[in-house]
């Protein structure tokens, strides 16, 4: 049995393996990137949406391959070279250059031109789907035609020239945008690129322009200037190279600090840096944190001014606690010595001390990445399989990390799905009660009833063996009911017939039904029209609050159980039906027990075992059906949750849902396989591994 | 005991074919309880039907599916805003200019013809010259050109027209008769014509060609097809003489026969095929939808009393809108002083103004193709990949039943939903993704099926005897084994119509002017007050889904012998 019960457990993992791939095929069938689609529809887009949107398809890996990234195979040397020359050029110089390239048959292009040329048309399928620059051959060469070839039907050549010439223009706008987005993309294995164009002797001062404004492109923030909410020595490192790069520039401006001066400030840092750790480890309270870390800057802006700079800087690079660097690095960058930044990117007409200034930033950020970017070969073999969409989605999903939502605000995607279940889990469990609570006994009944019908109703004789006074009672009442009621099974065809009818309803039709009969209206409105809470909840008492809730919450409950409640009533009622004929029945009948000890003794929990396994079988499509019945309910569960994040194109959340969803139902599919080997000693544990 | 099915056609039927012979069903067969000894030859379907025929509640339902299907392909005899005939004025003015031509050619003088001057006729009176310009709304160019050119012809050649109006002026009559007729003779040399111009059009005939969704190209395809065979039938029975074992004979190859017939007609008929046709032959097969864009129920409520069309019973197109109506409550009429637009709302109109009972009758086509479509997919797909793992078991099995297991895990509805959202809303990838998310079920069930069919004997023997894995699977095999399979397929019919609604109720199971019942669910848009929206759709999909769910009920029954009692 505990092998059976390990080897289930192992199936569970090509399982969760399966789940994620269905969940990564069903989002790879979303209709490309809502911010890429908006971009081309609308041709141009304001730098802080680009920013936005490279920020947040970093954040969900969607720069990646899908499958195999063999991007750290590959030499990026000639792009970066284009992907700079492009950035370095105006629109109207890209559009002459597309004009050159565009007018001339391929065959003539320079090799230059030829790789250009691949790049451009390589831009097109690098973006997702077909998201890319739509229709670039038609914009290169107007009306599809091979160069040359003219049609002039109506145009005179100058006019026909300048419409040319205005495709060409936006279609250099559009080669513009997407090469930001394609270097963005792989940023990793372009930055070292760049890096290299920099610093090489024979590069031309536009290239390098070109670089700078790329790695600018490609780069976010960074330089690292203060430490942030949880220092560690990782941020150290980052925070001291780049102080340490802009105090020369200041260091003229500060005199020597006198001693005294110093040591106070001095006494102070440690002070502060002391109390301010002991409140940011000692406690977990958010509150106590915050009100340490205003503490701490208030500190930082009153007690010292701006001749304490060099204490600080020598407190920075020093060998001092992490705590009184943090304060270091906050004091600097509130006075911005130096200048407080570091220059990143240059216009296009920078003076060539200015891009020596920015190439040096850019090494030096260099120098302290480095590891980042140029990972070992064995980690180059690793991230082939890993480092894709797929790899980190698969880490993403079975880490539980999903990340936020797509739309503002863009709170956690936990969050809000917790928020969900919490909602619709009281919701789920008080329909299951009620299905089984009311399903198995009018199974049985029917299927007693039935098998009455055959055998005729039997006398309601008292039995033999000793019994409980109270149970004689209820046994003769039900002897004397079984008379009048299941006469060649009268019951069990009108009870069938009514289950049959529910189980015909679909349940949103029920619900739009009932909510018009019962809370639309005037004199029948005795339910309310939705929600899970009336306006002044909160107000209430514990009693009032639960009957609030019981009273929104009877007919979702009802609409949700009642389609589940007539299956598994037939499925009881057949069960049942199995049972009563086998012969251990007919023994305990042939030895004299009542009729209420065969049945409920003998029959029922015999004929419960299959009953069981169906709870894991009807969560699905109660998961999927409360979609419908929440929305018309204006729930705020995750049916709901789920459906308008359909509705606002909010993958991450969407994805969440499906996985979760599968999870849960897969999680009671194992505890009812478990459960059906515990109650059922019936089942043999063969080699097959499943319980048959 | 002797088991008098039909003996294997073929000789590498091993197997029984309909009943394995251990069960109870050939024992039944055998004692001589039934029938079975008079009929000439009792298949396991003849028995299964006879079993179903005893439950009266599956039975009728079965009818109530067979009426559902006629309402399906013969609604256009029942809802159209195309009349079947309509006597044109229009086209008659069109055709004035030949219908001259060709009196003067036999040598008429005189003649007579109608111009409804309100349709859009214009008539300009001269000192002694008739012009007449014709400018119909619909009209081409060349109509309006010919008949202008004619009657100069005609005024050279003869040199002697004349006009008389009888008893007003034509100017008259132009200006100010309202629904008299206006008559103009016009003498030609000495002779006289009678006739009234005009031409009876057929736009239903045309409008059948040309719906708006291909799946009801489909439906007035079989309904078309439907007049060759019944015809057929009706001959066979004549010739024949109408005996029931002749008519069960004849059902599945005259069923087949409809069928092919229906696609043959729609291949021939649809859009590209008609391009194939034009290609090949070098004229159009498909009648052109010159009139679709009139509106005849206007043209008759400005024509006045005098209707000249005959229409179905109900006259509102399934996507026909009227804005003003919009939000109407069953009963209400068009409006009162309209004496010819009297036509009843009765079940109201939705959020456009289109006739709620119309687009009921209509969705059943949708409703009835989602159900039948989705299911034969996953039935299809299921049966085949079932029947491998069963079969095969080993890797392929631990494969497949895994890809089963993990595609049972997602909730379906979510999952469909989710899938048909990305993809896009329309009917057909609606059928496409049921089909394609619905089938681990089947899958799971042949599987089992075939398991316990492949340790049976005349598996083994058909191996012995040198057949195939494939022959083995989908000869011997799977016809004992997809019986259970069958009894899904209504449920499936159910749950896939159940869920197109659930669908369009969101908003994303079909197209707007395709008619659903959960499209019209949809449009009531949380509005309760547009009870007619909620609770007609809601009767006609519970109707339909209970009438689905007693006949698979019914199936199970008569397929399970435990329950045969």
């Amino acid at each position: 049995m505990r092998s059976y019960v390990l080897r289930r457990l192992l199936m569970m993992i090509p399982t969760l393996f399966g789940i994620t791939i269905v969940s990564f095929l069903v989002m790879q069938l979303s209709p490309g990137d809502p911010l890429l689609a908006k971009h081309s529809a609308t041709g141009g887009q304001s730098t802080g949406t680009r920013h936005a949107y490279l920020l947040q398809k970093k954040e969900l890996k969607l720069d990646k391959p899908l499958l195999l990234n063999a991007r750290y195979l590959f030499n990026y040397e000639d792009e970066a070279r284009i992907g700079a020359g492009v950035l370095q050029m105006s629109k109207t110089s890209l559009a002459d250059l597309l004009t050159v390239i565009g007018d001339t048959p391929e065959d003539e292009l320079t090799e230059q031109q030829t790789v250009q040329l691949k790049l451009f048309r390589s831009l097109r399928v690098s973006a997702k789907l077909n998201a890319g620059i739509p229709q670039f051959e038609e914009l290169l060469h107007p009306l599809g035609l091979p160069t040359g070839q003219i049609k002039r039907s109506e145009l005179t050549q100058e006019e026909w020239a300048l419409r040319v010439r205005e495709r060409r223009e936006s279609l250099a706008a559009a080669v513009r945008d997407f090469t930001e987005v394609w270097m963005a993309d792989r940023y990793l294995h372009l930055t070292p690129q760049m890096i290299a164009l920099l610093t090489a002797e024979d590069t031309s001062c536009e290239l390098k322009i070109g670089a700078i404004q790329a790695l600018h492109v490609m780069v976010e923030n960074p330089f690292t200037y203060t430490f942030s909410r949880e220092p560690t020595l990782a941020q150290e490192r980052e925070v001291v190279a780049t102080w340490q790069r802009l105090w020369p520039i200041a260091a003229d401006k500060f005199g020597e600090v006198a001693p005294d001066r110093a040591t106070r400030t001095r006494a102070i840092i440690s002070q502060i840096a002391e109390r301010t750790r002991a409140a940011m480890i000692g406690s977990n309270d958010k509150e106590t944190q915050a009100a340490a870390k205003i503490a701490m800057f208030d500190t930082i802006e009153n007690e010292f001014s701006y001749e304490d700079a060099p204490v600080m800087y020598a407190t920075l690079i020093g060998d001092y606690p992490l705590y009184e660097k943090v304060i270091a690095a906050e004091f600097l960058k509130l006075h911005e010595i130096g200048g407080g930044k570091l220059e990143t990117d240059v216009p296009r007409d920078a003076s060539a001390e200015k891009i020596a200034q920015a190439a040096a930033n850019w090494r030096l950020y260099y120098q302290v990445h480095r590891d980042t970017y140029e990972p070992s070969v064995p980690m180059r073999l690793v991230y082939l399989l890993t480092d894709t969409q797929y790899g980190h989605m698969v880490w993403r999903l079975v880490s539980f990390q999903f990340g936020k939502t797509a739309v503002e605000p863009r709170e956690p995607v936990a969050q809000k799905i917790g928020r969900a279940i919490f909602v619709s889990v009281p919701l789920m469990v008080m329909a299951q009660l009620i299905i089984y609570l009311i399903a198995i006994p009018s199974g049985v009944v029917c299927a007693v009833s039935h098998h009455r019908q055959g055998g005729g109703a039997r006398s309601g004789e008292a039995s033999q063996t000793p019994q409980s006074f109270l149970r004689r009672h209820i046994s003769s009442l039900y002897e004397t009911l079984s008379v009048v009621l299941w006469r060649r099974g009268a019951l069990d065809r009108n009870l069938s017939l009514i289950l049959f009818f529910l189980y015909s309803i679909p349940p949103f039709v029920a619900a739009m039904l009932l909510l018009l009969g019962f809370c639309y209206g005037g004199w029948l409105a005795i339910f309310p029209m939705g929600g899970l809470h009336s306006d002044n909840a909160d107000s209430m008492g514990y009693v009032a609050y639960t009957l609030d809730y019981i009273w929104h919450a009877f007919l979702p409950v009802m609409c949700l159980s009642l389609f589940s409640l007539a299956g598994l009533a037939m499925y009881s009622r057949s069960a049942m039906l199995d049972v009563l004929t086998q012969d251990f029945i007919r023994t305990a009948r042939s030895k004299g027990i009542s009729n209420y000890q065969v049945i409920v003794k003998h029959a029922l929990p015999n004929s419960l075992i299959p009953i069981v396994t169906l709870f894991a079988g009807f969560l699905p499509a109660m998961l999927g059906g409360s979609v419908l019945i929440e929305v018309i309910f204006n729930i705020p569960g995750m049916g709901r949750l789920g459906f308008s994040a359909i509705e606002q194109k909010d993958y991450p959340t969407l994805m969440a849902l499906i996985y979760i969803d599968a999870i849960v139902v897969m999680l009671s599919i194992l505890m009812t396989d478990l459960l059906y080997v515990v109650i059922d000693p019936r089942i043999s544990f063969g080699k097959e591994g499943t319980a048959s | 005991m002797s088991q008098p099915t039909e003996q294997p056609e073929s000789a590498d039927r091993v197997g029984p074919v309909g009943v394995p012979a251990e069960s109870p069903l050939a024992s039944e067969v055998g004692n001589g309880n039934c029938t079975a000894a008079t009929i000439d030859s009792e298949s396991y379907f003849d028995l299964v039907w006879r079993q179903f025929k005893k439950n009266t509640a599956a039975y009728v339902s079965l009818w109530l599916l067979i009426s559902l299907f006629i309402v399906a392909i013969f609604c256009p005899l029942m809802a159209s805003n195309q009349p079947f005939a309509f006597f044109d004025r229009n086209e008659a003015a069109l055709a004035g200019g030949a219908f001259l031509a060709r009196l003067r050619l036999s040598g008429v003088d005189e003649i007579t013809f109608v111009i409804e001057p309100r349709l859009g006729h214009h008539i300009r009176e001269a000192e002694d010259t008739l012009v007449v310009t014709v400018r119909p709304r619909n009209a081409k160019e060349e109509g309006e050109y010919e008949l202008r050119r004619v009657i100069s012809a005609r005024i050279e050649a003869t040199g002697r027209v004349s006009y008389q109006v009888r008893n007003k002026t034509l100017f008259d009559l132009l200006f100010h008769g309202q629904d008299e007729q206006t008559k103009v003779a016009v003498k030609l040399n000495s002779a006289t014509a009678k006739g009234s111009l005009g031409r009876t059009i057929y736009p239903w005939g045309r409008w059948l060609f040309n719906p708006a969704e291909p799946v009801d190209l489909f439906f007035n395809m079989a309904m078309i097809a439907f007049v060759p065979c019944l015809f057929a039938a009706v001959t066979t029975a004549a010739v024949k003489g109408c005996k029931w074992g002749l008519f069960k004979r004849a059902l599945a190859p005259g069923f087949i026969l409809y069928i092919g017939t229906t696609i043959l007609l729609s291949m021939l008929f649809c859009e590209p095929g008609n391009d194939i046709f034009q290609a090949v032959f070098g004229g159009r097969i498909k009648p052109d939808n010159r009139y679709g864009e009139r509106t005849f129920t206007e043209e008759e409520a400005r024509a006045g009393p005098r209707a000249t069309g005959w229409y179905p019973p109900i006259r509102f197109g399934p996507v026909e809108q009227d804005v003003p109506m919009r939000f109407s409550p069953p009963l209400s009429r068009r409006s009162s002083e309209r004496p010819n637009d009297q036509h009843i709302h009765f079940l109201g109109t939705d959020n456009v103004g289109r006739d709620v009972l119309v687009q009921m009758i209509y969705s059943t086509r949708i409703s009835l193709t989602i159900g039948f479509i989705a299911v034969s997919i996953y039935a299809s797909i299921g049966v085949v990949l079932g029947a491998i793992a069963g079969y095969f078991g080993g890797w392929t099995d631990i494969l497949i039943s895994r890809v089963i297991e993990v595609m049972l895990l997602f909730p379906a509805f979510f999952l469909i939903l989710t899938l048909v959202a990305f993809i896009g809303p329309s009917i057909y990838i609606t059928m496409v993704v049921i089909g394609l998310t619905q089938w681990p079920a089947t899958a799971r069930l042949v599987r089992g099926e075939v398991l316990k069919q492949r340790a049976m004997d005349y598996t083994a023997a058909a191996r012995a005897l040198g057949a195939g894995h494939m022959r083995v699977i989908f000869r011997h095999i799977l016809p004992n084994a997809v019986s259970p399979v069958l009894v899904t397929v209504p449920f499936g019919v159910a749950g896939a119509i159940t869920v197109e609604a659930g669908l369009s109720l969101l908003g994303y199971g079909v197209r707007p002017p395709t008619p659903t019942w959960g499209f019209l669910l949809n449009q009531s848009n949380g509005n309760y007050a547009n009870w007619w929206l909620i609770v007609f759709p809601s009767l006609a999909m519970f109707f339909t889904v209970t009438v689905f769910n007693l006949i698979g009920s019914g199936l199970r029954d008569a397929m399970d012998p435990r329950l045969r009692r």
